[in-house]
């Protein structure tokens, strides 16, 4: 049986329409993850953990309860789509988003946000011409008083905007 | 072809020829090198060299046309030592066939080369070349520090005896002395060493070793000092300086091959030996009467500037003064010189104008450099001033000592009375004291036995439980535990025994920023970072400081070419981690809380990471570790109020992490101790491959963009 060429283009539609109004998703990340519905949380901080918490419920129970972390979401692995209402470098606000890489990450520094590195080269300059990146536990100087400086180095390690850290 | 009867005839006649054939005084056609192939051979050759010991050995005897010996002279050495009984000439073949009677024990060195035998006429026919005061030529004297012990069993009056006692199985010499005369074993030791390439032509290239003369080498080849090896040792006359070529300082393999020689371990000037032990620069060879072994620690010191032989009595006028009293009481203004006035670096020195005696004028004026050049101990570390704090009544146990320096009168031994120096001071109401005041047998019986030093002279005076005075009575520094074991002391549990060495600093792993051994100590007390000489000298430390290197960027660049390993102290300080951080002031870290291991540099073994502490592990019910489940997600930013259950035990995060005495933080806290051990089995710094080998870092993940 030989389907009319314009059933098949009547049924491609409809399933292209059905398939774009079933799946919350806009588009695919890079890493191993498919990016279903970018949800502008409304709760201060915390509104996309529950995006995570739908196929990672454990864990952002998780770190939901963590002392330290309770309301960074899922930075460490280069998420948190709210970061958008912060301010970014330099105090002013960018219209960036750290997910719009979507390159999560399990390669994760403790020092990539807690570090002052160099705004331009990324390293950190400890004088004597030497850089301290190799050291970079003896210099953590960002904690929960600064959190626009955390997430400032937030956005150069996922942004990539200087080199390796170490 | 032989029939077979002639042919039996044959070997009947050489069988009897072979039982029937005479021993004879020309040894050496058949134990020569060419000799007969059944006997035990020697090579002549070799033992006719000029710098074999015995080449002239018996040269009196049997020279042909002399005496009217018709046999080889080289048969004269045989003769000498294998001759029956109070022969030693080519008569000692007794009648008959036999060979003499000690054919198979031959005299061995004591017999000849030993003092207080008398000299016959046998013993002049031999060139012994070591003479006697009274012309006879011996080995040597009583007092000859290198006499061989063995010889006189009965001589005690020297606490190496035993030391030196020789121990066949350590030197692995059991097969080759064999039944060897037990008296001559010290000597075969260090004589061995000398036998050099003859040995090896005679014994081991002739793959024959049941010929092989193995006990007698020392006797067959062994080389005087002017012959090789010993004369690359400087053994000879006249040069002192080479009493370090045994006696050298750490290298145990090298003492070892000399009757594991004395250790010298006090700061010494070689070029001055002379000052303790004896007229070294006129010495014939190393066993002459005039090498001798100190006895304590001022008992043969020159001194007499100028006076050849040592006076003991020199040492009396130098702290006492020429108006010297022995009751322990000085005339006004002329107090008794203690150990602190010659031996600390800005002490005053003995007395110096002491009518005709004229003391070390050339010490003048008793400079650090003087005495060092003269090889004068002087005493940087281990003087015990921190012991002043105890000082006081409400402390009855205190130890009463103090650091006197001369215009200080010390008293006598007297419970609550301060004794005159801080060296060897001694309560007797408490048998606590210094190191050199506290006789042997109170610190053998606060160890039980197992573990006494000491320091008190003489050894055999074991009962005496007050001190003498060990001004003159000590032992020096070599005789000490060596510094090899700080841990002898400071990590000593038994506080009586502590008691007995000054109280010494009780030092824990954890004071210890985690080491464990003696080793590690050197890290950070010992300027060379190796084991020091001795406890007194200037290279010891309190301690060091990982800051005083790591934070002096000048130091770590030019002095150690590591600019890498220089931390910037400001930084470090306005970190959360530093002075300026969170905890704030007395809450910092220190860096041995994370290098947890102090050998240098930190294995990273010990050292932790962020989530060592700031993870809040996954916990069961009962809140211990649930190590199965990997999410790191729930962090705390101050891990030390936060516990889990390890063992039953409620511990902080920042404890179970720590590295402690019984390792029973860290790592295996928590995680199998099996599975730690197989992996570090496998893995670890010897072979370059840290924890970071296996427990990479994100940016050396393969396929890492970073």
């Amino acid at each position: 049986m030989r389907i009319p060429i314009s059933t098949a283009i009547f049924l491609l539609v409809v399933l292209f329409v059905a398939m774009v109004f079933n799946l919350p998703a806009r588009t695919t990340m890079a890493g191993s993850h498919t990016m279903y519905k970018f949800r502008n949380g409304t709760g201060a901080g915390y509104g996309d953990e529950y995006f995570c918490e739908k196929c990672h419920p454990d864990v952002v129970q998780n770190i939901s309860k963590a002392r330290a972390h309770n309301s960074t979401a899922c930075i460490c692995h280069g998420y948190y789509p709210n970061y958008t209402k912060m301010f970014g470098p330099y105090g002013e606000s960018y219209n960036y988003r750290i997910n719009v890489k979507h390159n999560l990450t399990k390669d994760i520094y403790c020092t990539n946000c807690h570090t002052r590195y160099s705004d331009t080269s990324g390293a950190v300059d400890i004088g004597n011409a030497r850089d301290g990146r190799n050291q970079s536990a003896h210099y953590v100087y960002l904690n929960s008083s600064n959190l626009t400086e955390i997430y400032d180095r937030a956005w150069k390690y996922f942004n990539r905007s200087f080199g390796p850290l170490q | 072809m032989l029939p077979w009867k002639t042919l039996l005839i044959i070997l009947v006649f050489i069988s009897i020829i072979r039982i029937t054939y005479a021993a004879s005084p020309d040894c050496i056609s058949c134990h020569g090198l060419g000799g007969d192939d059944n006997a035990t051979r020697v090579n002549v050759s070799a033992m006719n060299q000029t710098y074999v010991i015995h080449s002239y050995l018996n040269n009196r005897t049997g020279q042909p046309g002399l005496d009217g010996s018709s046999y080889d002279w080289n048969n004269r050495r045989c003769w000498a030592c294998h001759s029956n009984t109070g022969n030693t000439s080519y008569t000692i073949v007794g009648g008959g066939n036999d060979h003499p009677s000690k054919y198979r024990n031959p005299r061995s060195c004591g017999d000849c080369h030993r003092r207080n035998d008398t000299a016959g006429s046998d013993y002049e026919r031999f060139l012994i070349p070591l003479r006697d005061n009274d012309g006879i030529y011996r080995l040597t004297d009583d007092y000859g520090a290198h006499f061989n012990l063995t010889l006189y069993p009965n001589y005690t009056n020297d606490t190496m005896v035993s030391a030196r006692k020789f121990n066949a199985s350590y030197y692995n010499m059991t097969n080759l002395i064999g039944a060897l005369d037990v008296r001559d074993v010290e000597c075969v030791v260090c004589h061995n060493n000398s036998i050099g390439t003859l040995w090896t032509d005679v014994n081991v290239s002739a793959n024959n070793k049941s010929r092989a003369t193995w006990k007698s080498n020392v006797s067959h080849y062994g080389v005087n000092v002017s012959g090789a090896p010993l004369v690359g040792s400087g053994l000879v006359q006249g040069t002192p300086g080479n009493c370090t070529y045994c006696h050298v300082q750490g290298d145990a393999s090298v003492r070892a091959r000399w009757l594991n020689a004395t250790q010298i371990r006090h700061e010494s000037n070689v070029s001055h030996c002379t000052n303790c032990h004896g007229k070294l620069d006129s010495v014939n060879t190393l066993h002459d009467v005039y090498v001798t072994k100190e006895t304590s620690v001022h008992y043969a010191f020159e001194f007499k500037q100028g006076v050849d032989v040592t006076d003991r009595l020199a040492s009396c006028v130098a702290c006492h003064g020429t108006n010297m009293s022995f009751n322990g009481t000085q005339p006004a203004g002329l107090p008794i010189k203690i150990c602190e006035d010659c031996h600390l670096p800005d002490g005053s020195g003995p007395y110096t104008n002491s009518g005709s005696w004229n003391l070390r004028s050339d010490l003048q004026p008793w400079s650090i450099a003087n005495r060092e050049a003269l090889g004068i101990p002087i005493i940087y570390n281990h003087v015990p001033y921190n012991n002043n704090a105890t000082l006081n009544a409400t402390d009855p146990d205190a130890i009463r000592v103090r650091r006197n320096l001369s215009n200080e009168t010390g008293g006598l031994y007297q419970p609550g009375v301060l004794t005159a120096s801080s060296c060897f001071s001694f309560n007797n109401a408490t048998g606590n004291g210094t190191c050199h005041g506290v006789g042997y047998a109170l610190r053998f019986n606060a160890s039980n036995g197992s573990e006494g030093f000491f320091m008190h002279y003489p050894e055999n005076d074991q009962k005496v439980q007050t001190p003498r005075s060990p001004f003159m009575d000590a032992y020096v520094t070599d005789r000490a535990p060596n510094t090899s074991q700080c841990t002898w002391c400071h990590r000593k549990d038994n506080a009586t025994q502590r008691q007995h060495w000054a109280r010494p600093i009780q030092i824990t792993p954890e004071t210890m920023y985690g080491a464990q051994e003696t080793d590690e100590c050197y890290n950070c007390h010992s300027k060379t970072r190796n084991q020091a000489k001795n406890f007194h000298v200037r290279d010891l430390f309190k301690g060091i400081r990982c800051d005083q290197c790591h934070f002096n960027f000048t130091k770590m660049n030019a002095s150690y070419g590591r600019p890498d390993r220089w931390v910037n102290e400001t930084m470090f300080n306005s970190s959360v981690h530093g002075r300026s951080g969170i905890f704030g002031v007395g809450n910092v870290l220190y860096c041995t809380n994370c290098h947890t291991i102090t050998r240098h540099p930190p294995s990273e073994a010990g050292w932790r990471w962020c989530e060592d502490c700031h993870v809040v592990p996954p916990r069961y019910a009962n809140e211990s570790p649930n190590i199965d489940d990997p999410q790191r997600h729930n962090l705390t930013n101050r891990p030390q109020n936060v516990s889990i259950n390890v063992s039953g035990v409620m511990k902080s995060l920042v404890n179970v992490t720590n590295y402690t005495a019984t390792q029973e933080g860290g790592c295996k806290a928590c995680h199998s101790q099996t599975l730690y051990d197989n992996a570090r089995a496998t893995f670890n710094a010897s072979i370059d491959k840290n924890c970071r080998f296996c427990h990479t870092f994100p940016d050396k993940m393969p396929g890492s963009p970073y």
